[in-house]
């Protein structure tokens, strides 16, 4: 193929796999033709459970983001300055990045958001069924994130959402003997099997909730896949569930509106600083993961928006302070300094410019106005504004 | 052929790292559940302490006795019972505290001193009874001990919170006539009862929509029930009518959101009626030193940094991820019962509980001018460190030596095969023996220090591969060669 050809089809609707196998020819500036807005998908990952800026963008070496930094980055507009303004907390975030609004003051999470997400103005403006919005969360906190309580709205045009499963009480002390047993034996070997026979029963006493689903077919979607899961014997994380399903998700209905948010960093509370950096890591590959499915997907190839962005960062390391294991008191605002208020946004898609950095300030919850207006629809009245323009 | 022997590899490696039963993080719906993440490996959170115990179960400080010295030895040496063979083995450290407490006083004093473990405490393998291995001499002699549970923690807070709550609301009439009236409502009625009360604790005593929802469900509950399945206590209640009295005592219908939820839920409330007075379990754990932070010393610096700890790919993840229903699906609860325990999960804060923490009790007398020797001895597994070259590591709470008025110096000692490589993170000397009472092992040698800071916490650390050679392990090398199959 000569260059001709080669720029030819890049600007094409292939242009998002061709452009994935020649990634490095294309450099800076790539910009494939538009495509009609009715026809264009949003993707919204959230890098999620507090992620701070020192130990993605911020690390001179990226050293637990490889993927998102080397592969992704380059096709895509980074916002290094992303601002979380209101309380550090998951939900909250979550929730803001969905309708443009700061969300959940009051820390009631189990209402619905108070303005129209970016699943609901999607399908009440296009008249979509339930299959065409799904948000795939890391725990019941954020369920609430797929739906709200605004005039108009509601659970009529609200998101499939999808929980990873539970485990009963009962389940949790009974892994909790036999890790405790092996490790009290001192060997390796046991306490490996230990955790097999866990991971055993995490599955298989697991409980999957449903009250997401809106329709037979999402249900029905959720039962099969879930089944899936239970039988598996791979790995437990909740974040890769997440990843899994929503890709088949892709597959099976390619939603235009589509959230996936991970959590599992937020195991930095516990204290583990490997534990920390080894879920960033994984999350950079999951993240990876969806963004390789929508280049490959034909239901996604070249009219897909990806915005990544984590809901918060973590506290700085100050003598005294809880560093990277907490982010703020959320009752009080304690402790929410430039660590939990700062982080960073990636948008890759058709018509963003490749490469580029943008530092000034943007809060988290321009990403719902910027994935509406993407595709051609507009945020509920007072929503932060969209930065769409600065990518081009 | 060659993938799976890799693939197995990894698995070993992956099965090198800690156990953590990180018990808790978000759990503010009935169906939100903390976050657990539990993997295999040596634990870094088993640290010993010398205290008095106060009646809230907090170090106290202490005023009247003094610490003249304190000889802490620690040797690491091989897990004796070993019923298969493994040469991943983590060392099994003994460590011996020995303080010589003098009593200045012309008085008798008797004091309940504590000593909190947290997890990687060894017990015994044949033991009849399962039983950390710990072990309390004064001047020689055995004192008994008691092994305080953390679900009798939990009990003696709860115990305590609903003490403070009931005095709380008898000191105030116009209270206690609206709990007593929804109390007395068992079936009919109770709504009306329900709002007013809320709406004196929001409106006339200040307190919070969520924390006097809270009260509302504490007045409406029955805690005197018995007949519903407890959280099942593990080695340490085993033949203790007393802890398990405390362990399951005041939970009754809470028994079916556990004993950490139930547990919070009336140390919270007793927080509402007195701020200093109630004992949360996290306050108790922080006041012992308890720190979540795992960190290790450095072998080839010398410096504490974050422990590192691979627990292998998402292929081979031995790694635990689950999230925990709170609310016990088949416990047989009415109608209402079950709303209000639905209520309290709602309504209580987000709290990040960290490690179980059991703490070991016993008592010792010091008679008018005498001098005591008290020696604590336990064993515990070291924990894997991961980062190259991979080490051994074991840390003691130096920081409640700080309770103490007079506490005079530590002299450590530690005791560890000779070629095996070793950090500490305060400055140390090699020698021949031990200054404590336990004579340098042959084939061992022997690092001394002084620590003269008596604060945060001391590591020390022996290099693993140094480790399993000494324990006739075949060199690393040759070992994955073999796994490789090359």
């Amino acid at each position: 193929m000569n260059r001709r050809e080669f720029l030819k089809t890049a600007a094409g609707a292939g242009a998002g796999a061709l452009a994935l196998r020649m990634s490095g020819a294309l450099g800076a500036g790539f910009r494939p033709a538009p495509v009609e807005p009715s026809r264009r998908k949003l993707i919204v990952i959230q890098f999620g459970g507090g992620t701070r800026c020192s130990e993605t963008i911020d690390d001179p070496e990226q050293r637990y983001i490889p993927r998102l930094w080397r592969e992704m980055a380059p096709r895509g507009t980074l916002f290094t300055n992303m601002r979380v303004e209101h309380r550090v907390v998951h939900p909250n975030s979550t929730g803001s990045i969905m309708t443009g609004h700061w969300e959940w003051d009051d820390l009631d999470w189990s209402r619905p958001v108070a303005h129209p997400t970016i699943f609901e103005i999607y399908r009440r403006s296009r008249g979509a069924p339930d299959t065409a919005a799904w948000a795939f969360v890391y725990a019941s906190i954020l369920a609430r994130t797929g739906e709200s309580t605004a005039d108009g709205y509601g659970r009529a045009f609200a998101a499939n959402v999808v929980e990873p499963p539970t485990i009963p009480r009962a389940t949790a002390e009974r892994m909790d003997v036999l890790m405790r047993r092996a490790a009290a034996s001192g060997s390796p070997a046991a306490e490996m099997e230990a955790a097999a026979e866990c991971a055993r029963l995490a599955r298989t006493t697991s409980v999957i909730s449903r009250r997401g689903l809106r329709s037979e077919a999402g249900r029905g979607f959720l039962e099969d896949e879930y089944d899936r899961w239970r039988s598996g014997t791979g790995t437990t994380s909740h974040d890769a569930f997440l990843t899994d399903h929503a890709i088949a998700c892709m597959r099976h209905f390619a939603p235009e509106v589509l959230a996936v948010d991970y959590g599992e960093i937020d195991c930095a509370h516990y204290g583990s600083w490997s534990r920390y950096v080894e879920a960033i890591r994984r999350t950079d590959e999951l993240t990876w993961r969806i963004w390789r499915a929508s280049e490959e997907l034909p239901a996604y190839r070249g009219r897909t928006l990806l915005l990544v962005l984590p809901d918060h960062g973590r506290e700085l390391d100050t003598a005294g302070g809880w560093g990277f294991i907490h982010h703020s008191d959320f009752y009080t605002n304690e402790g929410a300094d430039e660590g939990c208020r700062r982080v960073w946004m990636l948008a890759i898609g058709p018509g963003v410019r490749g490469g580029r950095k943008i530092g000034r300030p943007v809060p988290i919850t321009a990403a719902a106005g910027t994935g509406l207006e993407f595709l051609g629809l507009e945020a509920s009245p007072g929503a932060a504004g969209s930065v769409l323009d600065q990518m081009a | 052929m060659k993938e799976q022997r890799m693939a197995a590899k990894t698995c070993v490696v992956s099965l090198a790292a800690g156990i953590l039963w990180l018990a808790a993080c978000e759990a503010v719906q009935a169906n939100g559940g903390p976050f657990v993440v539990q993997y295999p490996g040596g634990d870094p959170a088993a640290k010993g302490v010398l205290a008095r115990l106060d009646p809230g179960l907090k170090p106290g400080r202490e005023e009247r006795l003094a610490v003249t010295k304190e000889n802490l030895t620690i040797v690491f040496n091989p897990e004796r019972f070993i019923i298969k063979e493994e040469t991943d083995r983590p060392p099994l450290a003994n460590v011996s505290a020995e303080y010589l407490i003098r009593n200045p006083t012309d008085e008798e004093i008797e004091m309940d001193f504590g000593f909190p473990i947290l997890r990687g405490i060894y017990v015994h393998p044949h033991a009849m009874v399962p039983r950390p291995d710990v072990r309390v001499e004064v001047d020689g002699r055995g004192v008994p001990v008691d092994i305080i549970s953390n679900s009798a923690i939990y009990g003696i807070i709860r115990g305590q919170a609903r003490a403070v709550i009931d005095e709380g609301i008898a000191s105030d009439p116009a209270l206690s006539n609206r709990v007593r009236r929804l109390s007395e409502r068992v079936a009919t009625g109770r709504e009306p009862c329900r709002a007013e009360l809320a709406e004196y604790l929001t409106h006339t005593r200040g307190w919070g929509e969520r924390d006097a929802a809270l009260l509302v469900e504490y007045a409406s509950l029955d805690l005197s029930r018995t007949d519903l399945p407890r959280t099942a206590p593990i080695w340490s209640l085993h033949g203790d009518a007393e802890m398990y009295r405390l362990a399951t005592g005041n939970l009754g219908v809470l028994a079916a959101i556990g004993e950490q939820k139930a547990t919070q839920f009336l140390a919270r409330l007793a927080g509402q009626f007195d701020a200093e007075g109630a004992a949360g379990y996290e306050r108790i754990f922080t006041a012992w030193g308890g720190d979540v932070r795992e960190r290790s010393v450095d072998l080839e610096t010398g410096g504490v940094r974050p422990r590192e700890i691979t627990v292998g790919s998402d292929a081979t993840d031995a790694t635990l991820y689950a999230r925990v229903d709170y609310l016990d699906p088949n416990a047989k609860l009415t109608k209402q019962e079950r709303a209000s325990c639905e209520a309290i999960l709602k309504n209580l804060p987000v709290i990040f509980t960290f490690a179980p923490m059991n703490l070991i009790h016993y008592r010792a007398k010091f008679e008018p001018g005498t001098e005591k020797i008290v020696r604590v001895a336990y064993s515990q597994y070291a924990y894997l460190d991961t980062r190259e070259p991979r080490t051994y590591q074991l840390a003691y709470v130096v920081h409640p030596a700080s309770l103490w008025k007079d506490f005079g110096p530590i002299r450590l000692t530690v005791q560890v095969p000779e070629a095996v490589e070793f950090a500490a993170s305060v400055p140390y000397e090699r020698g021949t023996g031990g200054a404590g009472a336990i004579a340098c092992k042959p084939g061992y040698v022997s690092y001394t220090a002084n620590l003269e800071d008596k604060t945060g916490e001391l590591f020390v650390a022996v290099a693993a591969e140094d480790w399993h050679l000494a324990m006739g392990a075949k060199p690393a090398t040759e070992l994955l060669t073999r796994l490789a199959g090359e």
